[in-house]
């Protein structure tokens, strides 16, 4: 007896919408987590994986003097990893390396493939695989002893296109990095919205959102409203209105604005009939009942 | 193969099987990358012993186990610090889709759900199926048509709902 036809190819047109298409993941989350699994096998005590890129880019790579201030960054790179800032940026920049020096020998486990198709700045690698020579070749072979790695971080920050989601950043990146890498004045060239331009703006409105909720936690409602209002004020049209407008609520609520707090979750129920926020927002109706 | 190679091709599929196996969208990457830095470190031992799709359930199997024990315990604590998690600017229908079969397999039991998942997700064949789960093949079957009936029953709850909710919006028939 064989198995039966399966349901997503065979069975009713609810079953097949339902199998076929959830739980399908965006390319833009399978970019993220490479770049934070990369940073995870580099700084999860691994400093060895960090080494190897280090040693596969100076052995591999054409001994020039782009490759020797690749060897700077890289260990740079490595001393991050090391004293804990391991983290996105970590990752960022050693994809960055990895891909600038095209390593195609087999014998690097991890590294094996530039990924070269899945960042998103605009990068020119020369066919031979000589690496071109982005901003970040600049900066001077430097100890990383001497340098503050924050500064590093900053200024090696590649934009790229994927911002690592929240939840991402909650488990990996407890460091106050997000804050100080935030965009620094580029948020739009020539009126046009670039891929690294929305990325760098949907960072910031997650961090600015992040300090409000954490002011909320420690039981600060009003500096949480002035944050989710500098949010809006600064995101208008953001992609996280949602949870602006579900944290202003929230504080609202815990400030003792409870008539506001309660229309406005009102509102937010009927706007978001399925908000994950949907549970709180009752609540904080009911309270006010 | 290479790592990398293995993870372009496979993200997706280990995510759905996850995800599937009741890891929640919130945790879910954590376990995709839980599976993927055992692949990276078992990639060289596998030589293509089984189909990869195989080898990463059986994986994913082990860390969605692993999981669902101990996401129970923090489930709460994770409900309050998600709100920013997720990816805002997915597709809002896709997402309701994800939600809606998370529910629907929520109600299946745990050896109706992982023999559905298996079969109707991940298209693994009937015989994978019996070899991961060490259980014979006449099993595999009975347990799919347990889970299928419970999915379309569960399936036929929902448009009820769905019918009722639209004739009383807002509780207004209670």
């Amino acid at each position: 007896m064989s198995m039966p036809k399966r349901l997503r190819h065979g069975g009713s047109s609810e079953e097949r919408k339902l199998l076929s298409s959830a739980f399908e993941p965006s390319p833009r989350l399978r970019r993220a987590l490479w770049t934070r699994m990369v940073a995870t096998l580099a700084s999860a005590g691994t400093v060895a994986a960090a080494t190897e890129v280090a040693v596969a880019s100076t052995t591999l790579a054409p001994a020039t003097a782009t490759s020797i201030a690749t060897t700077g960054l890289l260990k740079v790179v490595v001393a991050s990893a090391v004293i804990g800032l391991g983290s996105v940026s970590t990752a960022w920049v050693l994809e960055k390396e990895t891909a600038r020096n095209v390593i195609h020998e087999e014998k690097v486990t991890w590294v094996e493939e530039a990924p070269v198709k899945v960042l998103p700045a605009p990068r020119k690698v020369a066919a031979e695989g000589a690496p071109a020579a982005p901003s970040a070749m600049a900066l001077p072979v430097v100890s990383p002893s001497v340098v503050p790695p924050v500064a590093v971080v900053e200024r090696m920050d590649p934009k790229p296109e994927a911002p690592p989601s929240s939840a991402m950043q909650g488990s990996i990146s407890e460091s106050p990095r997000v804050e100080r890498a935030e965009p620094r004045g580029e948020i739009q060239r020539d009126g046009v919205a670039t891929p690294g331009d929305r990325a760098s703006r949907l960072r910031e409105e997650a961090s600015l959102l992040r300090g409000a909720r954490e002011s909320l936690r420690s039981g600060d409602s009003q500096a949480a409203l002035e944050r989710v209002r500098a949010a809006k004020a600064r995101h208008p049209d953001g992609v996280l209105l949602q949870e602006t407008e579900a944290i202003t609520i929230e504080a609202l609520a815990a400030s003792g604005s409870v008539r506001e707090a309660e229309d406005r979750a009102r509102q937010f129920l009927r706007t978001y009939p399925k908000s994950p926020y949907g549970q709180r927002m009752q609540a904080i109706v009911e309270r006010g009942n | 193969m290479t790592f990398r190679a293995v993870y372009e091709e496979q993200f997706a599929y280990v995510y759905r099987a996850l995800r599937g196996l009741g890891v929640p969208e919130t945790d879910v990457l954590d376990a995709v990358q839980e599976v993927f830095l055992v692949v990276h470190r078992r990639l060289a031992e596998f030589e293509g012993r089984s189909k990869i799709t195989t080898w990463l359930f059986e994986i994913a199997l082990r860390v969605a186990k692993h999981r669902r024990t101990a996401f129970a315990k923090r489930r709460e604590e994770l409900v309050s610090e998600v709100e920013l998690s997720g990816e805002p600017d997915r597709n809002f229908e896709l997402r309701e889709q994800s939600m809606e079969l998370d529910r629907i397999l929520a109600e299946l039991p745990l050896y109706q759900r992982e023999v559905f998942v298996m079969y109707e997700l991940a298209e693994l064949e009937g015989e994978e199926i019996a070899e991961l789960l060490s259980i014979p093949i006449g099993t595999v079957r009975s347990r799919l048509r347990l889970a299928r009936g419970s999915f379309q029953r569960a399936l036929h709850r929902r448009s009820l709902r769905e019918r009722f909710e639209l004739a009383c919006p807002e509780g207004t028939c209670t």
